[in-house]
């Protein structure tokens, strides 16, 4: 037996027209690859590698 | 594919060739994410959009300027009526790409048609309105709002969704499970349309277990289907023999409903037919039969008639008649014995005899006192009779003239007087054949008359009108 009360909190309202521009400009777009490429410039950049600066010592 | 560093085409290496980045990895999610849309894609051709759109999301979240996978989720979205979801995808698409980007297309088609596109804006404020009639309880009203909105934008997959579990709620199994099947034509992975479903069916269609409690109870199986109680006879089992034999008498059955419906009607109709041809013949000569006896009865009725007629003739010119004349002759006689003076009264009783009358001629004792009358008063009556006729005949009343002029006559057979008299009576009322038979006796019995040539002349004027 499904519970009404529980089933109906799953609906969420939907966008409308004049919710497009504000939808769009807060879509969240980062993805995997801006973590990767954000990864590997950190790791090339020797100031802020921790592991490093751990050898410097 | 290109460097995420410097932008330069990459190669088969896992360093970019220009700038000597490592892309090993960078290669690795964009492969991944790649793989993600060919299955979204996969899963969007067999219907299966919320698995396709997971499967867009997860490609998207790994490499976002995924162009061809942004463009099919707007593109699912835009299928399953979330239009500002797609239109975000397509916009988000298109700046990424300006040029050959399917995007830029799909907005243009949108955009080309307005109406259509405030329809569908409508159509999300409309949801939004009865979902929160929902959430304040307002069932009905909420259920009316989303029939409206499905009615504009039938792929509305959310609307629907929400109008599944309100007939749920409502206990209308049979429109929630409808509703459900219509969801699932849209949307084949819709993980709330199944439930859904799957609960409308187990409240439609109870379980072995249920059926089996159920028919402790009563031997009727009662489940509730929408708004309606079914109430199904429960089934009785039967042994393989009495299964034969049911059937052996369902097939006698059967072929004496076919000859009870198809053989006896015609032969039915035959003995109807046959029988309505001899009530018609039958009637037909009961209806001569009776023409004829009407006839017949008309017959005996007219003869009647004619009977009660001649007897009432005979009566009239023997009976009656002739015994007035014997009891006028009687009386007469009485008065003259009574006082022979009295000639009055006897000329008055006389004047209602007739000589002629059979009654009087066949009875001897009246002819006898007739006969005595006549000699002794018959002069004096004669003449009182004549001066009577010929009075009258004077004044022109020949129905008095007549019968006292034929008295004269009679009483005194030689008065040619009287009896010229009544001849002219007789021819001046019209009374021909009486008047010739008075004319000839005047000619023939009183040949020295002074009326004799008088009367021959009015004979030969009657032979000459006659013929």
């Amino acid at each position: 037996m499904i519970n009404f009360e529980e089933e109906l909190k799953k609906f969420y309202p939907s966008l409308e027209l004049e919710e497009a521009q504000e939808a769009i400009a807060g879509q969240d777009l980062s993805d995997v690859t801006d973590i990767l490429v954000a990864m590997l410039a950190e790791g090339n950049d020797p100031g802020s590698n921790p592991r490093s600066r751990r050898v410097r010592r | 594919m290109r460097c995420y560093a410097c932008g330069n085409e990459l190669t088969g290496r896992d360093y970019c060739t220009a700038c000597g980045a490592d892309v090993a990895m960078y290669k690795k999610i964009r492969y991944l994410s790649n793989r993600l849309y060919n299955e979204g894609l996969d899963k969007a051709r067999v219907r299966d959009l919320s698995g396709a759109i997971l499967s867009l999301k997860q490609s998207l979240r790994l490499y976002k300027g995924n162009i061809d996978a942004r463009n099919l989720l707007g593109l699912i979205y835009y299928e399953t009526g979330e239009v500002v979801a797609a239109l975000t995808q397509w916009v988000i698409s298109k700046n990424f790409r300006e040029e050959k980007n399917l995007a830029g297309d799909l907005l243009g088609t949108v955009q080309r048609d307005p109406q259509r596109l405030e329809t569908l804006g409508r159509t999300a404020k409309k949801y939004n309105l009865a979902l929160n009639y929902a959430r304040q309880e307002s069932y009905d009203l909420a259920i009316i709002q989303l029939k409206r909105i499905l009615q504009l934008n039938p792929g509305f997959l959310r609307a629907r969704e929400l109008l599944a579990l309100l007939h749920l709620r409502a206990g209308d199994f049979e429109r929630a499970r409808l509703e459900c099947n219509r969801c699932l034509r849209i949307d084949s992975g819709s993980t709330l349309a199944k439930r859904y479903l799957k609960e409308a069916q187990s409240a439609l269609l109870p379980t072995e277990r249920d059926r089996g409690r159920r028919r402790m109870g009563s031997d009727a199986v009662r489940y509730q289907s929408g708004n309606e109680m079914i109430i199904q006879p429960a089934r009785t089992g039967f042994s393989g023999g009495a299964v034969s034999l049911g059937t052996a008498l369902l097939g006698i059955g059967l072929g004496i409903a076919i000859a009870w419906f198809l053989i006896l009607p015609t032969r039915v109709t035959r003995v109807q037919e046959a029988a309505k041809q001899e009530i018609t013949a039958v009637n037909e000569e009961s209806d001569a039969k009776t023409a004829q006896m009407r006839n017949l009865e008309q017959q005996i009725l007219t003869m009647e008639e004619q009977i009660r007629t001649m007897e009432g003739e005979r009566d009239a010119s023997s009976g009656e008649e002739g015994s007035l004349s014997v009891e006028a002759l009687m009386n007469a006689a009485a008065a003259y014995l009574k006082d022979p003076e009295d000639l009055d009264t006897v000329r008055k009783y006389m004047a209602d005899v007739d000589k002629n009358a059979p009654e009087l001629e066949n009875n001897e004792g009246a002819s006898t006192l007739y006969g005595d009358l006549q000699s002794l008063v018959g002069k004096d009556l004669a003449e009182m009779f004549a001066k009577e006729g010929a009075d009258a005949y004077r004044d022109g009343d020949d129905e008095k003239a007549i019968p006292a002029l034929m008295r004269a006559s009679e009483l005194d057979p030689e008065d040619g007087e009287s009896l010229f008299l009544l001849a002219q009576a007789y021819y001046r009322s019209g009374r021909t054949e009486d008047a010739r038979t008075a004319f000839n006796r005047v000619v023939s019995d009183f040949p020295d008359s002074g009326h004799r040539e008088e009367a021959q002349n009015l004979l030969a004027e009657i032979n000459n009108a006659g013929t």
